[in-house]
């Protein structure tokens, strides 16, 4: 009916995994393979959370305008969970004391609630990824204050946050272990997306 | 106040569109009619022939007859038609397309909802180039339209009171569109709707019509 | 051909310089421009810095101020024009004729251009802008072919401006109300279509529904592509069946017809997209500037590498081929 136009599936994440023992996740192309998702499940919380908790205070203290970008949505309750992952994160970014905790299940009073495999919400702090990409081929979902969840993200691609390097700079016992699994998922991710090229 | 009645906005058989004017003469208690195509210039040469006669009753009715000009003008044909219309000088035009302003700057003409009139500054902008009326945009709030009517006592405010509502033109005809039609050879099928194509949501919702573009 | 490119914050406007833009536009972060979205634009301070940084790696600055001004709240658009004007902004990108011949009347010097939503779409139009407020340039509304835009250009005496990729409005900008008729808020008015504040996402029997202002606009199966929640894209029901009765979720691509458009005569071209984020701006901006470099060399331009950024996962390009009408 319009010649004029192409239509084809995203190309962007269908790059192949490198385990092939492992099948590919029906879901999203951007999962975390399996074998990582197993292998984090029995990690404990409480450290995750302190790693979290110090990272969160260091972006908040070094990029203050995140806070002029939020406005009145700073004192709104995010649910934020990776689908791949057995554990979700709650964002509770109102000053003086913004709050990052883990847990097994998000609580249902949020205000909003944000889901999509770990390497896209990865992607999205970092700015290595577009959120209305994401929103088009169905990688991420959000639900509830959609008015909300646009200033958290507009304020966090503007702060040009780079979670490695927040947690390099971080030393102490607990901080090494959550790198370590972060190297790996990230390495993971992107390897088995070669086209990824940064979009 | 006043009554005004715009101008049919579907492509309506060319009697029956005569017949409605020839009604609205006789019986309507309205001050004054806007007539003419304003949506669809393809439309335009079906009416034209019974244009006299309506204006004629309007007028013995003692009605004022505005003649509206096109919505959205981009071909070179549209642009003749804007050109003409202007230069009919024994009608009030009234303007829906900054196309045809600057033959009637200096001329006592009306500015249509289809021109951005939001503010006191753009209404005052348009009266100094000779609109003498100004139907303002049918999504202004009110606290707008008393402001720009305080700022301009002499300019006659026309406002949206009943009716359907305009809300959007495009160059893309949605009739053609839904009959797998280009909007060059539409075979007018916009004329299968005289009162518009009814839309409604997925959940069942009355929602829009569709009138062509 | 100068590529102009989008920036909704100071961060994405770095990385638009750094990908090769010639121009950036931007707002600032309130109601007096049409990108009037929670947590983007620039506050005064971020314009000022933000155009002192473009100027010194030469890079131009376009402030657009392009809704209509509220009445008995002009000042606000004014002090708008003022403060660009007084930050060095290049040219500023207006839609309103209060607005224009206020900045033509107070800023003789100050370039202006008419923004796409004063829908100036013939020559007559436009020659009413260029000479009334001595408008440099002018944004062409999504509503012409090449050909046309041809045509204008040689009948004009102002530059061009066309938009080459992005958000594809299917209505005539400027002359929409329909985010208006759902939620009460419009892009002439509040710089919002169909605002976030307004939109709702419910997963519902294993499909996602949108909805905006309470009207049910689309329904999505899981994986299926997804587009903006506005009406002109949304899916409805007649009584020759259920579909997308104005567009598909789509985006414009015209990066097949920068060609076409070099020869038209045209000046610049825009991206679309002060909403996105910097992956966008900087995928986006760089894939047109080599494309540009492709054209000055005679050599083919890659087309549909973008479409991971576009609505739907699909392009169009819209009004520019005749039959999309």
């Amino acid at each position: 009916m319009f010649p004029h136009k192409q239509r084809t599936r995203s190309s962007l994440y269908s790059g192949k995994m490198n385990f092939s023992e492992v099948t590919p996740p029906a879901s999203s192309p951007l999962s975390v393979p399996p074998l990582l998702a197993l292998a984090v499940r029995p990690l404990p919380l409480l450290p995750l959370e302190a790693v979290l908790s110090i990272v969160l205070l260091r972006v908040c203290r070094e990029h203050p305008r995140i806070f002029d970008r939020l406005g009145v949505h700073a004192g709104k309750r995010f649910g934020i969970k990776p689908t791949d992952l057995p554990f979700a994160f709650l964002l509770a970014p109102a000053p003086p004391r913004p709050r990052l905790s883990v847990v097994r299940n998000l609580p249902n009073d949020l205000d909003a609630r944000i889901s999509s495999p770990l390497a896209g919400l990865f992607g999205l702090v970092e700015g290595r990824l577009d959120g209305d990409a994401l929103l088009f081929s169905r990688d991420l979902v959000v639900e509830g204050d959609v008015e909300a969840v646009l200033a958290l993200r507009n304020a966090i691609d503007d702060a040009q946050v780079d979670p490695m390097a927040e947690i390099a700079g971080m030393f102490g016992p607990l901080a090494e272990p959550l790198k370590r699994a972060l190297q790996v998922a990230r390495t993971v991710v992107s390897s088995s997306n070669p086209s990824h090229k940064g979009i | 106040m006043q009554l005004s009645l715009g101008p049919v906005l579907y492509n309506w058989a060319p009697e029956r569109w005569r017949d409605f004017y020839f009604r609205i003469a006789d019986e309507a208690p309205i001050d004054t009619v806007v007539i003419g195509e304003i949506v669809c210039s393809k439309r335009s040469p079906f009416i034209a022939p019974h244009l006299p006669a309506v204006v004629e009753r309007l007028r013995a009715a003692g009605k004022q007859v505005m003649l509206g000009s096109l919505i959205l003008t981009s071909l070179p044909r549209e642009r003749r038609q804007m050109a003409e219309l202007v230069n009919t000088a024994e009608f009030l035009v009234e303007v829906n397309d900054l196309t045809c302003l600057k033959p009637l700057v200096g001329r006592p003409h009306a500015i249509g909802p289809f021109i951005n009139i939001y503010n006191e500054a753009s209404a005052a902008f348009h009266a100094q180039r000779g609109a003498t009326r100004i139907c303002l945009p049918p999504e202004l709030p009110m606290s707008s339209i008393a402001v720009i009517a305080a700022a301009l006592p002499s300019v006659l405010i026309d406002i949206f009171a009943f009716g359907r509502v305009p809300l959007a033109i495009s160059a893309r005809c949605y009739h053609a569109r839904l009959h797998k039609l280009t909007k060059d050879n539409c075979q007018f099928v916009c004329d299968r709707d005289p009162d518009g194509l009814m839309l409604k949501t997925l959940d069942g919702a009355d929602f829009l019509a569709v009138n062509g573009v | 051909m100068e590529l102009i490119c989008p920036a909704g914050t100071p961060a994405a406007l770095k990385t638009a310089i750094d990908a090769g833009a010639d121009a950036i536009y931007c707002g600032f972060n309130d109601e007096t421009n049409a990108r009037n979205f929670p947590g983007l634009n620039f506050s005064r301070d971020e314009l000022s810095d933000a155009i002192a940084l473009a100027h010194r790696r030469g890079v131009k600055i376009l402030v657009a101020i392009n809704t209509f001004p509220r009445a008995g709240a002009v000042s606000l658009w004014h002090r708008a024009v003022d403060d660009a004007v007084a930050a060095k902004a290049d040219a500023l990108i207006l839609a309103d004729v209060g607005l224009l011949e206020y900045a033509a009347r107070c800023h003789p010097a100050q370039r202006l251009h008419v923004s796409v939503q004063a829908a100036a779409a013939n020559a007559d139009a436009i020659g009413f802008y260029a000479e009334t407020f001595g408008a440099r340039r002018v944004v062409l509304p999504r509503v012409l072919s090449v050909a046309e835009i041809a045509g204008i250009v040689r009948e004009v005496s102002c530059e061009t401006e066309v938009f080459v990729f992005g958000g594809l409005c299917v209505m005539a900008e400027g002359r929409c109300s329909l985010s208006s008729y759902a939620t009460g808020q419009s892009p002439n008015m509040q710089g919002v279509c169909s605002p976030a504040s307004h939109v709702a996402y419910n997963e519902e029997n294993g499909r996602t529904k949108s909805r905006l202002g309470g009207f049910t606009i689309n329904s999505f199966e899981i994986g299926e592509a997804a587009g903006y929640p506005t009406l002109c894209k949304g899916r409805f029901t007649t009584k020759h069946g259920t579909g997308y009765i104005f567009e598909d979720p789509v985006s414009l691509d015209a990066a097949t017809l920068l060609a076409g458009l070099r020869d038209a005569g045209v000046t610049a071209l825009k991206i679309e997209g002060r909403q996105r984020g910097r992956a966008y701006v900087e995928g986006v901006v760089r894939h047109f500037r080599q494309a540009l470099k492709a054209l000055d060399s005679g050599l083919p331009i890659d087309a549909g590498q973008l479409m991971p950024f576009t609505e739907g996962q699909a392009t169009t390009v819209g009004a520019y081929r005749k039959t999309w009408r």
